[in-house]
């Protein structure tokens, strides 16, 4: 690969982002679009947003590369849980939607859907400091990832590399959710261009569809040098080396839980109306299932049959090893484009929604006291920025705890809010103390559960996320009959197109910051 | 790719179809303007009332 040609093309895309970034900025007027896009977005900007955050440097390198290394269970076991999230959303799209003022977090949906009489609400808090925590950690391993693989394409450290990162980043995630929206569509070209072209080419070299097949079948070297040969013949497995149990859990989780996963519903708020809101992951899931992943599937499946075996660490090496070795030039240099907007792109919405959680759904909650729209958007920039500073000094030297815990955030989400978000929209009933518990004991059941299954102390037979769902939704449904059913104020705005007066002031009370001028 | 693999991946990419064309057209019949009901279920609909007509 010619260096000029791949830094001219880095530069290029670096300084096209800024650009569109300050688009973002310019759209920005007040604390609601910073927060929500005004929840007008429509469905391209929206799905270019919903695009680029879902397809990070985890799925455009890991995907090919546990295609590469371990087989097609890396489609059939792992990320059709997360195609069957997209296809979970458009169920919570149809309802969270509908208010004529909607949340403008997920958090605060907690507090509207459940407590909107309370000053302070517990429900928001928590579900801010689970946010909060779980993108905290996200960044920190998606910053420290990106340093190891842009300073082994360019040659440039490990810090140089974490820090102009890190920059580009917090410029557009301090920009407010327009700022992220605008360059995520831009993210979202990069990556399809680039995957799609990068499968036109490897497709020819390895004989086409059904030839590359029949060689992958046949595969018998090891994928990494000096590991064992994992033969083509286990690699077509549906399953690979996971008991059927293993694979439900991990399909709940991956569906389910990341179908929770506070950066999707928030997208569906920021939909201009419920139809938007519906047909936003029914888009995306054309483009990422099917275009994006299709790709990628060609590139692994092809690597494999093209290289062999490779000499490198891991697996994960396979893309950016393909683009420069295998592709001319400009084109190689457009595939690593690709990466760098994946990386850029999931972590830039992963920091803005952390720090948003922080400033607004645990600090403005509790405060106790009204801020004017322009103290909260300065507060906003000052904690993303401040939230980007901590995760980019962590990723200098990554404490091996926090690949560990980034491991359980889907499942700790899933745990917490799959009953307040799935069952908050459908059943009236539901109550505050339902939700409650649901939030308390979720996360505190899904850890305690998986860790004794680790460790061999109960049977993994019943995934640690069945148990927790089985716990919170019995207890939830219990708690919803025993004690009274939730205030016509709580549940209106997500079934009715008209509310009652009530309803209006209660909502209005609770929101009053961001009417406020 | 062996049949199997093809069919999780259709089924998960695809199931959230079957219902989503429902809600559209749900959505459409509700006649709620502000959902996006807009004379036919694939159009998406105008703006809603948001923070700027709450403000006039």
């Amino acid at each position: 690969m010619n260096t000029w040609i791949l830094w001219s093309v880095i530069v290029v895309y670096f300084a096209l982002l800024i650009l569109i970034g300050r688009m973002g900025y310019k759209m920005s007027n007040n604390l609601s679009d910073f927060v929500a896009g005004n929840w007008n977005m429509g469905l391209l900007l929206v799905g270019g947003t919903f695009v680029a955050t879902w397809v990070s440097s985890v799925s455009i390198m890991g995907f090919p590369g546990m295609l590469f290394g371990k087989g097609l269970v890396a489609l059939t076991a792992i990320y059709s849980g997360f195609f069957m999230a997209n296809s979970l959303m458009p169920i919570i799209g149809y309802k969270i939607r509908r208010p004529v003022m909607p949340p403008a977090t997920i958090p605060e949906y907690f507090r509207l859907r459940f407590e909107p009489h309370s000053k302070k609400s517990g429900l928001q808090a928590i579900g801010g400091i689970a946010m909060a925590i779980g993108y905290l950690l996200y960044v920190m391993i998606q910053i420290s990832a990106f340093g190891y693989i842009f300073s082994s394409i360019t040659g440039l450290s490990y810090l140089a590399s974490i820090f102009i990162f890190g920059i580009f980043v917090l410029y557009i995630a301090a920009g407010g959710t327009l700022s992220v929206a605008t360059s995520d569509l831009f993210n979202s070209l990069v990556i399809i261009v680039s995957v799609v072209v990068g499968a036109l080419i490897i497709l020819p070299k390895v004989g086409g569809w059904s030839q590359m097949w029949a060689q992958y079948a046949s595969i018998n070297s090891p994928a990494l040098e000096g590991k064992e040969v994992v033969s083509g013949s286990k690699m077509l497995t549906l399953l690979g080396p996971y008991s059927i149990s293993t694979v439900i859990g991990m399909f709940i989780s991956s569906s389910l839980g990341a179908s929770v996963a506070p950066h999707w519903p928030s997208r569906m708020l920021y939909a201009r109306n419920v139809k938007t809101a519906v047909a936003l992951p029914m888009v995306s899931q054309i483009i990422i299932a099917f275009f994006v992943f299709g790709s990628l599937l060609i590139m692994g499946v092809g690597g494999r049959v093209l290289i062999g075996t490779l000499s490198a660490k891991s697996t994960d090496a396979l893309m950016p090893l393909l683009f420069l070795n295998h592709f001319p030039s400009i084109l190689g240099a457009l595939g690593i484009a690709g990466l760098v907007a994946a990386s850029v792109s999931t972590t830039n919405s992963m920091l803005f929604h952390g720090a948003l959680a922080v400033i607004y759904d645990v600090f403005k909650n509790y405060a106790g006291k009204s801020y004017n729209d322009k103290a909260l958007e300065r507060a906003a920039k000052i904690t993303v920025l401040a939230v980007g500073l901590i995760a980019i000094v962590i990723a200098i030297k990554p404490p091996e705890f926090i690949a560990v815990l980034s491991a359980y955030v889907f499942g700790f989400w899933g745990s917490a809010f799959i009953v307040p978000v799935y069952m908050g929209l459908y059943w009236k009933r539901l109550n505050r103390k339902g939700a409650y518990w649901a939030m308390i004991t979720g996360p505190i059941s899904y850890v305690t559960l998986d860790l004794m299954i680790k460790k061999n102390i109960i049977s993994g037979f019943i995934p640690a996320i069945v148990w927790s769902l089985i716990i919170t939704v019995s207890g939830a449904i219990i708690l919803s009959l025993v004690y009274e059913p939730a205030p016509r104020e709580c549940w209106e705005p997500f079934w009715e197109p008209e509310v009652s007066n009530d309803t209006e002031v209660a909502w209005a009370a609770a929101r009053k910051e961001l009417l406020a001028d | 790719m062996p049949l199997g693999a093809y069919v999780i991946w259709a089924v998960t990419g695809l199931i959230g179809f079957t219902y989503g064309i429902v809600f559209l057209y749900r959505v459409e019949k509700s006649g709620v303007k502000r959902w996006g009901a807009a004379g036919s279920v694939f159009k998406l609909g105008s703006p809603p009332n948001t923070t700027d007509d709450i403000r006039k």
